[in-house]
C-alpha cells in the first residue's frame, strides 16, 4: 500500500470519528445551529430602530413673552418626546427629572424676540439625567432638530409677515413707476417746470420705498443671489442704483439746454422698478417654508437599497457566530485527546501530528461548513436579510473564516492543559471579537494601534468581507482574503509545531 | 526448572542495559537491566508508582531515556520509525478510546490510525471474536462494562497484529474471571508467536508469565521464572512435613543441623513442621528415611508451594531489610 493511501487512511480516521462524535449529540448540533439563529431572530424581533419616545416637560416663566407660541413649539416636540407638562419654574421640571418622572426638561428663553434683536442667540436649555453615551448622543441629536425646527418656524412666520407686508410695498413700486413715467414724459415734452416737481416726487416715494422694503425678505435675496444667471436685481440693489440716480437728478435745472440725460436716467429707474415689482411678486409666490428651508437633503445608496439594523448586522453576527463554533470546536478537540490519554496512544502509533492536525482540520470544515450552511440559509432566507453579491464570494469568505478560526482554536488547544481553559481562551475571543472585530464598534471610532488587536481577529476579516459581499455587492477585497487565509496559514504552522511538541518523546 | 540465563539464550526482542530515566531529580526507573525473549510473556510487577508504565513509555519510545541503552526488535526507540511503529502494539494503564463512538467505530479508528487497509471487517471481526465482543458491535461504548472497555482496549492494541505487545495494567480493575480470560487471551496470543510485555499489580498474576520482573522503587529486583521467583524468594523449595507424634527436641536439632535443610525448622503447630531444602525432589524421599532412622512417625510429606503473594511480600521485606542494612 502507497504512503499516499496510508497516508490517506489516517487522516480519514479523524474524519469518521469527529462527524460520529457530533452526529451522536443531537443536542450539540441543534445547539450550535439554532442557537444562533434564534439568538438573531429575538434580536430582529426585539431590536427597535427607533430610541424610546422621551417625556418631556416645557419651562415657561410667567413673565414669558413667547406664551402665546408655546403651542407651536410644543407641536414641534410630537413623535420623538411626549410633553408632559408646562411648568413655570426650572426647579419643578428638576424635580421630576431627578425623581425619573421624566427624560428631559426643556426651559424655554424670557423673551426671546428681545435677544434677537440685540443679535444674542436666544439659548433653549434642554436638561437630561442620561448616562448611557449613545443616549446623550440622542438627546443631542434631539436638541439639534428641534432647535432647527423651531428657526424654521419662527423664519417661516417672519416670511409670511414679510409677504403680508410686501403688498403694500408692491403698490408703492407701482406708485413709483407712475411718477417715473410721468417724469420722463413731461422731461419728453420739455416741460422742465412739471419735471422739476416730478423729480422731487419721485424722491419721495423712493424713500418711502426704502423704508417699505423689509428686511425680512433679505432671505429669500440672499437665496436669489446664489443664482448668478437671474436677471431680475434685488430690490435693495435697486434701491442703491436709484439713490445715485435721484442724486444726479436733484441737480435738474429746468433752463438746460438738453434733457437727454435725464429722460434716460428716469427710464433706466422705471426698468429697475420693473423689475423690483417682477422680484417682488415673486417672493410672494414663493411658499415661506421653503424658503425657510431652501435645501433639502437626499441620501441615495450607491447599492440602490438601504438597510436596517438587522441587515446591516446580520454579517458580522454569521462572522462571529462561525468564528466562535468553529474556534470552539478546534479548541475542544486538541485538549480532549490530551486529557483523555489518546496523545499518548497516537505518540505510539505511526500517526504524525501533522496527519493528526489535518485530520482533524478536514473534518471540522466539513462539519463547521454544514453548519455554516444551515444557519446561513435560516438568517438569509429566514430573516429575509439582503444578499447582493454571489454565493460563490460568500462560500470563499466563509470558508476562509472558518479554516482560520479552526486554525486559531487548534493553536489554543495546544496550549490548554485543561477543557476549562480552552473554553476560557475561547470566550476571550469571542469577547474581544464583539468589541474590536468591527461588529459592534466601528473599526474607525478605535486608535490605529488598537487595530493590531482587531485584525488578530478571523470575524474582523469575516465580517468586513461579508458585509461587503452581502450588502454592497462585491467581490471579497483579494487583499482581506489573502490576509484570512495567510493568517490561518501561520495558525496551522503554529498549532502543527505545538501538536509535534506534544507528540515528541518526552 | 528454568534458569535465568535462558532469557538470553533464546532471541531477544527487548534489551534494556543501565537504563535510567529521571524527571528532574527524582528517578522513576534507575539502572534497569533485562532481556525479554521472543514469544513470551513477561511479567513487570510490582507496587504502584514503582516505575513499571515509565518503563514501557521508555521501550515504545514515548520517553526519552536519561541513561543506559534499549533496543527494541533491533532498534532503539529514539529512532523509531512507523514500519517500527507498526511492530508494536501498545495497551495503555487507561481506557482511552471514545465513548461517543461504538464498538465497531472505535476498532475502525484504531485501525485507522496504523494505517490498516480499508478492507478490515473480517480483521475487525476476529478480533471482536477472539475478545469475545461479537454481537456488541454497535453498542456505543459510553454503554457497555469496564470489563467490555479492557476487552476493546486490547482489541485495539491488536489490530495491525504486532509482533511485541506492550499492555500496561491490563486487569487492573476488573473481576477474577475476566482477568483470568485475559490470560488465557495472552496465552493464545503467545502461542501465536507474539511476543507480551504484561505489566500488573496483581502478584498472582505471575504464575501466567514466562518471566517476571520485579520492580520496587524503579529498580529492578530481579528477573526469573515465576519457579525460580518463588524459590529465590523462600530460600529453596518448602516442605511441609506433618508427623504423628509431636517431634523430639533432639530430633529438631538433628533435622536443621541436616545437610538437606536450611535455615531453621518452624512449626506451624506441634505436629505440622516446615523445612526449606534445596530441591524437594529429591529432599523428600531422603527425609522420609531420616524420619524412619529417628523413629519419628510420618502422616504426611508434601512440597509447599507459596502462592505469590506471600513470595512477593517476602521479597519486598527482604529487599527492605537489605536496604535498611546498607543505611546503617
Amino acid at each position: 500500500m502507497s504512503s499516499i493511501t496510508q497516508f490517506m487512511i489516517r487522516t480519514s480516521s479523524f474524519l469518521r470519528k469527529e462527524m460520529a462524535e457530533i452526529i451522536r449529540q443531537p443536542r450539540l448540533v441543534a445547539t450550535l445551529i439554532l442557537g444562533p439563529f434564534l439568538i438573531l431572530l429575538i434580536f430582529g424581533v426585539g431590536y427597535r430602530n427607533t430610541v424610546g419616545t422621551k417625556r418631556i416637560v416645557l419651562i415657561v416663566p410667567e413673565e414669558s413673552t413667547i406664551k402665546e407660541d408655546i403651542e407651536d413649539i410644543a407641536k414641534r416636540l410630537s413623535g420623538a418626546v411626549e410633553l408632559v407638562a408646562i411648568l413655570p419654574t426650572r426647579e419643578e421640571g428638576i424635580e421630576m427629572l431627578t425623581e425619573g418622572e421624566i427624560d428631559l426638561v426643556l426651559v424655554t428663553p424670557v423673551d426671546p424676540y428681545a435677544d434677537i434683536s440685540q443679535s444674542v442667540h436666544a439659548e433653549m436649555e434642554i436638561i437630561h439625567h442620561e448616562i448611557d453615551p449613545l443616549e446623550q448622543i440622542y438627546v443631542n441629536t434631539l436638541e439639534r432638530a428641534y432647535i432647527e425646527s423651531v428657526n424654521r418656524l419662527l423664519t417661516v412666520k417672519a416670511l409670511d409677515k414679510a409677504k403680508e407686508e410686501t403688498q403694500p410695498v408692491l403698490d408703492r413700486v407701482k406708485q413709483t413707476r407712475d411718477t417715473a413715467t410721468q417724469l420722463r414724459r413731461d422731461l419728453q415734452d420739455g416741460n422742465g417746470r412739471a419735471a422739476a416737481t416730478g423729480i422731487v416726487t419721485l424722491v419721495q416715494d423712493f424713500e418711502e420705498l426704502g423704508l417699505a422694503l423689509s428686511s425680512s425678505f433679505a432671505v429669500y435675496e440672499g437665496v436669489e443671489s446664489l443664482n448668478e444667471e437671474d436677471e431680475l436685481q434685488p430690490p435693495l440693489e435697486v434701491l442703491d442704483d436709484a439713490k445715485r440716480i435721484l442724486a444726479d437728478l436733484e441737480g435738474f435745472d429746468e433752463d438746460q439746454s438738453s434733457y437727454n440725460q435725464e429722460i434716460t436716467q428716469v427710464a433706466v429707474l422705471e426698468a429697475e422698478l420693473s423689475q423690483m415689482d417682477r422680484f417682488l411678486s415673486r417672493f410672494t409666490e414663493v411658499d415661506s417654508s421653503v424658503l425657510a428651508r431652501p435645501f433639502v437633503g437626499n441620501v441615495v445608496p450607491l447599492a440602490g437599497t438601504t438597510f436596517g439594523p438587522i441587515d446591516f448586522y446580520v454579517p458580522g453576527v454569521i462572522s462571529l457566530l462561525l468564528q466562535h463554533i468553529a474556534l470552539t470546536l478546534a479548541a475542544l478537540a486538541i485538549v480532549r485527546e490530551r486529557v483523555g490519554g489518546s496523545i499518548e496512544l497516537f505518540r505510539a502509533a505511526p500517526i504524525s501530528a501533522f496527519e493528526t492536525l489535518f485530520g482533524k482540520t478536514i473534518s471540522f470544515l466539513i462539519l463547521s461548513g454544514f453548519l455554516a450552511t444551515i444557519l446561513s440559509l435560516l438568517v438569509i432566507l429566514g430573516l429575509r436579510v439582503p444578499m447582493l453579491g454571489s454565493w460563490f464570494s460568500y462560500a470563499v469568505v466563509v470558508f476562509a473564516l472558518l479554516y482560520t478560526s479552526l486554525a486559531m482554536g487548534f493553536a489554543i488547544s495546544s496550549i490548554s492543559q485543561t477543557d476549562s481553559q480552552a473554553v476560557q481562551y475561547a470566550m476571550i475571543v469571542l469577547l474581544a471579537s464583539i468589541f474590536f472585530s468591527g461588529f459592534f464598534i466601528s473599526l474607525s471610532r478605535l486608535l490605529s494601534g488598537v487595530h493590531v488587536v482587531s485584525w488578530l481577529l478571523p470575524a474582523t476579516y469575516g465580517t468586513a468581507m461579508l458585509q461587503d459581499v452581502m450588502l454592497r455587492g462585491l467581490t471579497p477585497d483579494p487583499i482581506l482574503l489573502l490576509g484570512l487565509f495567510g493568517y490561518g496559514f501561520l495558525l496551522f504552522l503554529f498549532g502543527w509545531w505545538r501538536m509535534r511538541r506534544l507528540m515528541a518523546r518526552e | 526448572m528454568a534458569e535465568t540465563k535462558e532469557v538470553v539464550v533464546q532471541e531477544v526482542v527487548v534489551h534494556m542495559e543501565g537504563v535510567t530515566k529521571r524527571f528532574g531529580d527524582v528517578a522513576a526507573v534507575s539502572d534497569v537491566t533485562l532481556q525479554v525473549p521472543q514469544g513470551s510473556i513477561f511479567g513487570f510487577i510490582g507496587p504502584s508508582g514503582c516505575g513499571k508504565t515509565t518503563t514501557v513509555r521508555l521501550l515504545i519510545g514515548n520517553y526519552g531515556l536519561t541513561e543506559g541503552q534499549i533496543n527494541v526488535l533491533g532498534r532503539t526507540p529514539e529512532k523509531f520509525g512507523r514500519d517500527d511503529q507498526k511492530r508494536i502494539g501498545y495497551m495503555p494503564q487507561l481506557f482511552i478510546l471514545y465513548p461517543e463512538l461504538t464498538v465497531w467505530e472505535n476498532l475502525n479508528f484504531a485501525a485507522s490510525i496504523y494505517g490498516y487497509p480499508l478492507d478490515r471487517k473480517k480483521r475487525l471481526r476476529e478480533l471482536l471474536d477472539l475478545v469475545e465482543l461479537t454481537g456488541h458491535e454497535k453498542k456505543m461504548v459510553r454503554n457497555i462494562s469496564g470489563g467490555m472497555q479492557r476487552r476493546l482496549s486490547l482489541a485495539a492494541t491488536l489490530i495491525h497484529d504486532p509482533d511485541l505487545i506492550f499492555l500496561d495494567e491490563p486487569t487492573a480493575g476488573i473481576d477474577p474471571v475476566l482477568r483470568r480470560k485475559f490470560w488465557d487471551h495472552f496465552q493464545i496470543l503467545k502461542e501465536r508467536g507474539h511476543t507480551l510485555f504484561v505489566t500488573t499489580q496483581y502478584v498472582g498474576e505471575a504464575a501466567y508469565c514466562d518471566y517476571v520482573g520485579v520492580m520496587r522503587k524503579g529498580e529492578l529486583l530481579m528477573v526469573e521464572t515465576p519457579e525460580m521467583l518463588r524459590y529465590k524468594a523462600m530460600g529453596g523449595h518448602v516442605v511441609i512435613l506433618r508427623t504423628l507424634e509431636p517431634m523430639p527436641l533432639e530430633a529438631i536439632v538433628a533435622l536443621e543441623d541436616h545437610t538437606l535443610t536450611k535455615g531453621e525448622v518452624t512449626f506451624r503447630d506441634p505436629l505440622t513442621a516446615r523445612l526449606t531444602v534445596e530441591d524437594a525432589s529429591k529432599a523428600i524421599p531422603q527425609l522420609l528415611d531420616w524420619c524412619d532412622n529417628f523413629g519419628v512417625m510420618v502422616e504426611s510429606i508434601n512440597e509447599f508451594v507459596p502462592p505469590f503473594d506471600d513470595v512477593f511480600v517476602m521479597i519486598m521485606e527482604q529487599q527492605g531489610e537489605q536496604e535498611e542494612e546498607s543505611e546503617l
